[in-house]
């Protein structure tokens, strides 16, 4: 280190911004590695020593076809869908300035997953490849339509998350009439699996549907630091500071819904992770909410791929869902913030 | 002279007049105390004040402009707000709690420089809090919490500070602290507008008071003339002793007067 004597504060400073692109480079080599591993993975035997080389171009014709078009496409659509999940849970839960918000929570996961599961059940979406994730779509943008006519511009985040409930319930019940009414039981089973989220026979058809809207949407939550810090002392403080609330949060709402519905359409619904992710990043960020939105976004790609890379895993039986993996996980961790977090207000 | 005046201001909330048009003018350096019964409109006011909330006829104007025609940065540099609810969202340091007063001050896409964090270091001397700075504000006391929510309001380093009972809930030796410091603010030119319920504290405080009484400015002036036993009895309902002590003056409520007080 510098032998010149400095100012404590100055020196502090310096360590924070250290400590804060120590952990974003220590988060992107993660996210390095967990992408070159969830190349090395699947039915086909190619380690990922060979995946890299038919990455590079070289290696037999029939290994380079399943990396380029299979591995490389799961990979990336991992690394968009855990940064989405990521992003827009630091992003809510800073705005409502709650621990337990997700991004679940505004109700655009149901609807984009209602929408996607209508095309299943109608059978338009064995009409042409895109059908499916472009029915999620659409139902995202229903969805958020919906958000904003309900809890409009000037309601509280209580009314968002009201909103929020209101929508999820509604979507859930039709996507139970849905099954209800679906023609056979091989059917219903298409659309339950479907429901259960995974990153399985993708392509990059895929990726280029969904990334558009995720770029919009991770531009309109990254953006959102400053609000989110001012946020820390309430609406009325936030607002005497400069920032229009109500504006922060028409980008939340459309940013979380562009980006989570496109991932839901792609994916389908995977729990938790837009949870679990800033809760655990966040003491490595001294708590600040604005800090913790990029390396939400990439802890959020890590953990996503490592579960994709796990699902994967020679297991008995049926090849375990990305969802029904991260609910497995998540679920008794949601448990466990649940009561510390009682536990430290009660105190 | 700086100075931030509101006239003939009328305020709606949920369609309901709540303040009738009010008038007064608080200068650079000056501690105006807003006083009157629960539900007269204090808040209200600050909040229209601090541009919370819209108004309905007249005006605040900050040296003549009205501050509605000020862009949100501008105005957020020049008028502070300090309100009731002092919580933090988040367990962030103590330091970083104040220097979200900088805020304001900070060009798009840069950090805070050495004047903000100067004026960070210089707040938190101001709120004796400096010993704290790397606490998180959720392991403070009741009493050092209002200080550094206080310091957080002092890094702004506004032309006037709108404080809504910054010593509700402290003991008398922090509430003395935070009314020290909000004298020391005013004395290097800060002109303070606070609502206070204390009648002692705006006694020995403030220059001047504004006493509100449904919605309307019942009396204006220097404390001696407003906290007369007439208007506490009029509108405060109330019978009180007041004196001096130590050449500071003081007034107790002692008893309610039967009679309701009339408008």
């Amino acid at each position: 280190m510098s032998a010149r004597p400095e100012t404590p504060p100055r020196k502090d400073r310096a360590g924070v911004l250290r400590t804060r692109a120590a952990l974003l480079a220590a988060l992107a080599l993660a996210l390095g590695i967990a992408f070159v591993l969830s190349l090395g993975f699947g039915p086909a035997d190619i380690s990922t020593i060979d995946a890299l080389a038919a990455l590079a171009g070289s290696g037999p014709e029939p290994t380079r076809v399943i990396v380029m078009e299979l591995r490389l496409p799961r990979a990336l659509l991992g690394t968009m869908v855990g940064a989405t999940l990521g992003l827009s849970g630091a992003a809510l839960q800073g705005f409502l300035r709650n621990p337990l918000a997700e991004p679940g929570l505004i109700g655009v996961s149901s609807t984009a997953a209602l929408g996607a599961v209508l095309t299943l059940y109608t059978g338009i979406a064995g009409a042409f490849a895109l059908a499916l994730p472009l029915g999620g779509v659409a139902g995202a943008v229903i969805g958020v339509t919906l958000l904003q006519i309900i809890a409009g511009r000037g309601g509280g985040a209580l009314t968002l998350i009201l909103a929020g409930i209101a929508i999820t319930s509604m979507s859930g019940a039709l996507t139970a009439l849905i099954l209800n009414l679906a023609p056979s039981p091989f059917a219903a089973l298409e659309i339950v699996f479907w429901l259960m989220g995974s990153l399985a026979d993708r392509s990059f058809a895929h990726v280029w549907l969904a990334l558009p809207f995720m770029a919009v949407g991770w531009v309109m939550l990254i953006t959102l630091g400053r609000p989110l810090d001012a946020l820390t002392l309430g609406e009325d403080t936030a607002q005497s500071l400069g920032f229009d609330v109500g504006r922060a949060r028409t980008r939340l709402v459309l940013g979380t819904a562009l980006a989570v519905g496109a991932a839901t359409a792609i994916a389908g619904t995977i729990g938790f992770l837009g949870l679990v992710v800033p809760h655990l990043l966040r003491p490595l960020v001294a708590h600040r909410p604005g800090a913790l939105l990029a390396p939400s976004a990439l802890g959020g790609a890590v953990l996503l791929l490592a579960a994709d890379i796990a699902v994967r895993l020679p297991f008995p039986g049926n090849e375990l869902k990305l969802g029904v993996l991260t609910a497995l996980v998540g679920g008794p961790f949601f448990l466990w913030l649940i009561v510390a977090y009682r536990r430290s207000t009660l105190a | 002279m700086s100075t931030l005046a509101a006239e003939n201001l009328t305020v709606a909330l949920d369609g309901a007049t709540v303040l009738h048009g009010i008038d007064f003018t608080v200068s650079a350096g000056e501690i105006l105390g807003v006083i009157g019964p629960n539900g007269a409109g204090k808040t209200t006011l600050l909040r229209a004040l601090a541009r919370l909330i819209p108004h309905g006829r007249g005006r605040i104007s900050l040296d003549g402009r009205l501050t509605k025609e000020l862009a949100a940065d501008q105005h957020a540099r020049r008028i502070a707000y300090l309100g009731q609810d002092g919580t933090s969202g988040w367990a962030v340091s103590v330091e970083a709690l104040a220097g979200l007063g900088r805020l304001p001050h900070l060009g798009p896409w840069r950090g805070p420089a050495d004047t903000d964090r100067d004026a960070v270091a210089r707040a938190l001397r101001a709120c004796d809090v400096s010993h704290l700075a790397h606490r998180p504000v959720n392991r403070l006391s009741g009493g050092e919490r209002a200080r550094v929510f206080l310091a957080r309001a002092l890094a702004v380093e506004p032309e006037f500070l709108l404080a809504d009972e910054p010593m509700a809930g402290l003991d008398p030796a922090h509430g003395l602290q935070v009314m020290e410091t909000l004298t020391g603010l005013a004395g290097t030119g800060t002109g303070i507008v606070i609502v206070v319920h204390d009648l002692t504290v705006a006694a020995r405080y403030c220059q001047r008071l504004v006493l509100l009484y449904q919605g309307r400015v019942a009396a204006r002036g220097p404390p001696g003339a407003v906290l007369s036993p007439g208007n506490l009895k009029a509108y405060y309902g109330i019978r009180a002793h007041a004196g001096h002590a130590d050449g500071k003056p003081f007034i107790v409520p002692l008893v309610r007067t039967d009679e309701a007080p009339d408008p």
